[in-house]
């Protein structure tokens, strides 16, 4: 679904954050993206979003570049940004009118997904709203509604849990569970480790803006010569250099 | 915020100044002498990074030729107008009533720049006792800008009219000191009406009818009646004084709130003229309007629609620019009697209108997700299109409205409308897609 191939970029030329990045995403899989602070994972997502251009290197999704067909690319993902980004004059029910329109998708199915997502997330009440009002967590959660919404082939999420209560980060996973089995291919960038290890199928460990390790879990272990190591064992022993 | 909620330990001393609401119970406290410095050094630091930074779009406003245009063509339309409105003026009009209005209302139009910002929420807070010199500084600053604007203001409104109709310019001169002593005043009142948290339009309308009255008394030589206007004002001076030490703190977030709507005000003012970042305005949810708009129907080619006409709706600016800008352009048309004047200032005041529509649609204001949209670029030049034929052809409409009473024959009346409606359309279709398809490929 998304392969980057080589990539090195940054936000200006001659300053490159990431370097030679390479990793794929694959449908019914989630792939988890795990770094420190400042490791270059925000910049990877930029760079897949069509936000920034590699310096050097190929994004395909589908087999198809962004220049090649940027309404296709962009038709095929859809993304929860780390902070929430909202329309200061649109209402809650306007935001996922708008996602739908942006994303094609029909009237009837709009009422469908909205009503059942607003019910699982407790939005049903705020509709008519505007979100810039609401507390962070809520902002978030608005942020996922349109994001779900659209039932993208390809999800990108950055940090999903920041800010989320128990709940409704149970009920994010139970989503992106759902999601998979129906054939999305999701990239789930986090810290949490623990969460990461129990729901992902492949992950990439980005460390000073490269790729560390990638894989599955026991083709991490064996990369890293870490046999019967957990995820937070492999991050720390990478993180320090060993 | 629960900032009215919040207290500070009562052993921690009280700003001396009268900017503080409750100073009196405090006033027996002293401060060590450096410890208001840096705070009034804080504000005048903030004040002059305001300065730099308006001066730098300004400078930017300057470079734009449309905005040379659209300032030479408003000063002509008001030029036209007056010179009309003088033509016009019998002797028999109540001018004093007029005279006072104006006055009134722009000492009553008053705010204070406090430059707070939303970090000061967390960062300012420790230091609550200290800030009256601070707000000092925010008072007096507000009280000299004001006034120079007021006085500048009410020289070009009322010049000419005492210069060639009342030919004394001795109650000119009198009505500009009166007008800098009454917005001095103004301008204190808001501030108390900030900390008393009794900011609202209620309390200007009240401002605005004491002064009016108080104004129209003295212009008629009614002497009693205006000291009691002028008493009515010092009450409620010392009504506002009274609520706001009540509380005994400031009232944070409403200072930042009201900051932050100043500051959007003047940034939307500029977004017209230049693309600048636009900063967090208040959103206000005009349902009636809005209820129009929603009779669209559900479209998927046309999304940037939905979300222009609803910004343009609702963001706390723009529709009051529209039809201040209509506003004033017909109180111009309904003293105009010639055709050819008044076809010029109808068809000018088109074109000015749609130089600044394109800012609308500045990407610059909108979250990045818009850029990752699976929208062709062409649609949203189609519909910002669109939003600004609707815009334009409402004008046609409205401003044909004032001319009404302006004498001009029925059938010129319906030519006029049928070149409004078509160079609206022209617009709309052809000049303006043209300027909002560069400044998108600008980013």
């Amino acid at each position: 679904m998304l392969d980057l191939q080589e990539v090195t970029g940054g936000y200006a030329p001659g300053q490159e954050v990431i370097r030679k990045i390479a990793f794929s995403v694959r449908e019914r899989e989630i792939t988890g993206m795990v770094g420190l602070n400042g490791a270059g994972k925000s910049t990877i997502i930029k760079h897949i979003l069509g936000l920034l251009e590699p310096i050097s290197g190929e994004i395909r999704v589908q087999g198809k570049t962004l220049t090649d067909d940027p309404l296709f690319y962009r038709g095929q993902m859809a993304y929860i940004p780390e902070t929430p980004k909202l329309y200061e004059e649109l209402t809650l029910w306007e935001h996922l009118e708008l996602t739908a329109m942006v994303y094609q998708v029909e009237k009837t199915a709009l009422h469908e997904r909205a009503a059942q997502l607003l019910e699982l997330f407790r939005l049903t009440e705020r509709v008519d709203d505007f979100p810039t009002e609401f507390s962070k967590g809520m902002q978030q959660k608005v942020m996922i509604l349109c994001a779900l919404l659209v039932q993208p082939p390809l999800l990108i999420v950055d940090e999903p849990f920041v800010g989320l209560d128990p709940l409704a980060i149970q009920s994010l996973l139970e989503l992106f569970e759902e999601m998979k089995r129906q054939g999305t291919a999701l990239l789930l960038s986090t810290h949490i480790l623990g969460t990461a290890e129990k729901y992902c199928d492949r992950f990439v460990m980005i460390h000073q803006g490269e790729v560390a390790l990638r894989g599955t879990l026991p083709e991490m272990r064996e990369q890293a010569q870490m046999p019967g190591a957990t995820l937070d064992e492999m991050f720390v022993s990478v993180v320090r250099g060993q | 915020m629960s900032e009215d909620k919040r207290s500070t330990p009562s052993t921690q001393a009280r700003p001396t100044t009268d900017t503080s609401p409750n100073h009196q119970q405090h006033r027996h406290k002293r401060l060590p002498p450096n410890a208001t410095a840096s705070l009034s050094a804080l504000y005048r630091g903030r004040l002059q990074n305001t300065w730099v930074n308006g001066l730098l779009i300004v400078g930017q406003i300057v470079r734009n030729q449309g905005s040379l245009v659209v300032a030479l063509g408003v000063t002509v339309l008001y030029a036209l107008g007056y010179r009309a409105f003088l033509d016009w003026l019998p002797d028999t009009f109540p001018l004093s009533l007029l005279i006072a209005a104006v006055l009134a209302f722009l000492v009553a139009k008053s705010s204070v720049r406090t430059l707070m910002v939303e970090p000061d929420l967390v960062f300012l807070l420790p230091a609550e006792a200290r800030m009256g010199a601070y707000f000092k500084e925010a008072v007096r600053y507000s009280s000299v800008v004001s006034v120079v604007l007021a006085v500048l203001g009410a020289a070009v409104l009322l010049f000419p009219v005492y210069s060639y109709h009342i030919g004394d310019l001795t109650v000119f001169w009198w009505s500009l000191a009166l007008v800098a002593a009454l917005k001095v005043w103004h301008v204190y009142l808001c501030w108390l009406e900030l900390l008393a948290r009794r900011r609202n339009y209620v309390s200007t309308l009240i401002r605005f009818a004491l002064s009016f009255l108080f104004l129209f008394a003295l212009y008629e030589n009614l002497w009693w009646p205006s000291l009691i206007m002028l008493a009515s004002l010092l009450l409620r001076t010392f009504l506002l004084k009274w609520v706001s030490q009540k509380s005994g703190h400031y009232p944070w977030s409403r200072l930042v709130s009201h900051e932050e709507a100043t500051l959007s005000a003047y940034r939307t003012w500029a977004n017209f003229f230049v693309d600048i970042p636009a900063v967090k305005n208040r959103v206000r949810e005009r349902a009636w309007l809005v209820r129009l708009v929603r009779k669209l129907r559900f479209d998927h080619e046309q999304p940037y629609f939905f979300l222009y006409a609803r910004t343009f709706i609702r963001h706390s600016e723009y529709l009051g620019i529209y039809f201040r800008f209509l506003l004033f352009t017909g109180v111009v048309l309904s003293f105009i009697s010639n055709y050819w004047i008044a076809l010029a200032v109808y068809v000018a005041s088109l074109y000015l209108m749609a130089l600044q529509l394109p800012m609308i649609g500045s990407e610059l204001r909108y979250p990045d997700l818009v850029k990752l949209y699976p929208v062709a670029e062409e649609q949203k030049v189609r519909s910002f299109s669109l939003l600004a034929r609707c815009l334009l052809l409402l004008q046609s409409v409205l401003l044909l409205l004032p001319l009404l009473w302006s004498g001009l024959p029925w059938l010129t009346l319906l030519i006029l409308l049928a070149i409004g409606l078509l160079y609206s359309y022209i617009l709309s279709a052809r000049n303006l897609p043209k300027r909002f398809a560069e400044i998108l490929t600008e980013k």
